[in-house]
């Protein structure tokens, strides 16, 4: 009885966590392609909320890491947990984009336009850069399943 | 030799296998004996057994490189969270809506010499449209602090300072954080609304030289003239 609620448990956590990965993928999306081109192409800044929302997932994924009745989705699924890394710092760096896009262009202005434009780029040259050599560095390390 | 085994749901049958194995390695080395049990307990999922090596297995699963890992990237995130806490307890433009009998006075009235600059009466832009406003004071002074600020919800609303027909500076986006400025004490200061966030342009202005501010609202495109008359 006791295995069958822990895993009903870990379960009932997976499916909630794979809707916070749906959301955080369709942020993502939403960002790249809706949010900050639209900043771009009207001069105009309107609500950032990409680190809102990055806050929020990122409480779901911190529970997870934390409780081991959570934790148990990743050695179910060994692929979950790198999926969620990468997932959450792609979303990081779309949410600093938009932050940069909404505080250089809180004025309207050409030369500012395009300095801010010019720094969003750098950023994320930059922080995809310290990703990649971050996980070349530490790969992700995960139990394998037992032939 | 420690092939690391993915936690399983059927395990009942390997820990009874074990139990049977544990019984006949009692004349095994202790070492050899806890590596076995190592080898399926790893996961760390609990049973009723008070054998002590069986303990020290449980507990390897959370030294496993796979379990460390999963909890530094928990703390990290949770760093990042505290971070987020800070940068908006503290450094974030957005102010808590004023619920007090003063600031439903100001709502009403749409001016208020006992709210302090930067008030927020509103959580959303209620799409109010003010007019022009007629100031007469005495002051002596040449040029007073002009405030600006959204008093509403800070949705991307755009205005433009203008002092006599002079530009004080580019359009820029009111928040609930005032700016400042420097403007004449008498003649024409126009608001213009230069893009609509949503919901209106909803901005206040606060005159230091009479020390009022006034709540306003401008649609995109038009302006609100404040004409500044000394008595």
């Amino acid at each position: 009885m006791g295995k069958t609620l822990k895993n009903f448990i870990t379960f009932s956590w997976f499916l909630f966590l794979g809707f916070i990965l749906f959301l955080a993928g369709f942020s993502t999306i939403m960002l790249v392609f809706h949010d900050i081109p639209g900043m771009v192409r009207t001069g105009f800044a309107g609500t950032t909320a990409g680190f809102a929302i990055f806050g929020t997932l990122s409480f779901v994924v911190m529970i997870t890491g934390f409780v081991p009745f959570f934790r148990r989705c990743y050695y179910k699924f060994p692929w979950l947990y790198p999926f969620t890394t990468i997932l959450m710092m792609n979303l990081f760096i779309a949410a600093l984009a938009e932050f940069i896009l909404g505080q250089g262009f809180s004025v309207t202005g050409s030369p500012r336009y395009e300095i801010t434009i010019c720094l969003m780029i750098i950023m994320v040259i930059i922080c995809r850069f310290v990703m990649c050599f971050y996980l070349k560095k530490r790969p992700m390390v995960y139990q394998k399943e037992k032939q | 030799m420690n092939e690391i085994k993915k936690d399983s749901t059927d395990k009942q049958p390997i820990q009874g296998d074990l139990l049977q194995n544990r019984g006949l390695n009692q004349n095994t080395a202790p070492t050899e004996n806890r590596q076995y049990n190592n080898t399926f307990y790893n996961s760390g999922f609990g049973n009723n057994l008070d054998n002590t090596s069986e303990k020290e297995s449980r507990d390897i699963s959370d030294n496993h490189p796979f379990t460390k890992r999963i909890k530094q990237g928990a703390w990290v995130f949770l760093a990042i969270i505290l971070v987020g806490l800070f940068y908006t307890s503290n450094i974030s433009t957005t102010a808590k809506v004023d619920n007090s009998p003063a600031a439903q006075e100001a709502l009403e009235s749409h001016i208020s010499t006992i709210l302090a600059p930067g008030t927020r009466l509103l959580q959303k832009d209620g799409n109010y449209v003010g007019g022009d406003v007629v100031i007469n004071h005495s002051s002596e002074q040449q040029e007073t602090s002009l405030l600006v600020w959204d008093y509403a919800a800070e949705d991307g609303d755009y205005v433009q300072i203008m002092a006599n027909g002079t530009p004080l500076g580019e359009p820029f986006m009111i928040k609930n954080k005032p700016v400042s400025f420097n403007v004449p004490t008498t003649g024409d200061i126009q608001v213009v609304g230069t893009h609509d966030g949503g919901g209106g342009i909803t901005y206040a202005v606060h005159y230091g030289m009479n020390n009022t501010t006034y709540f306003n609202g401008v649609n995109q495109g038009e302006n609100n003239t404040y004409t500044l008359i000394r008595e």
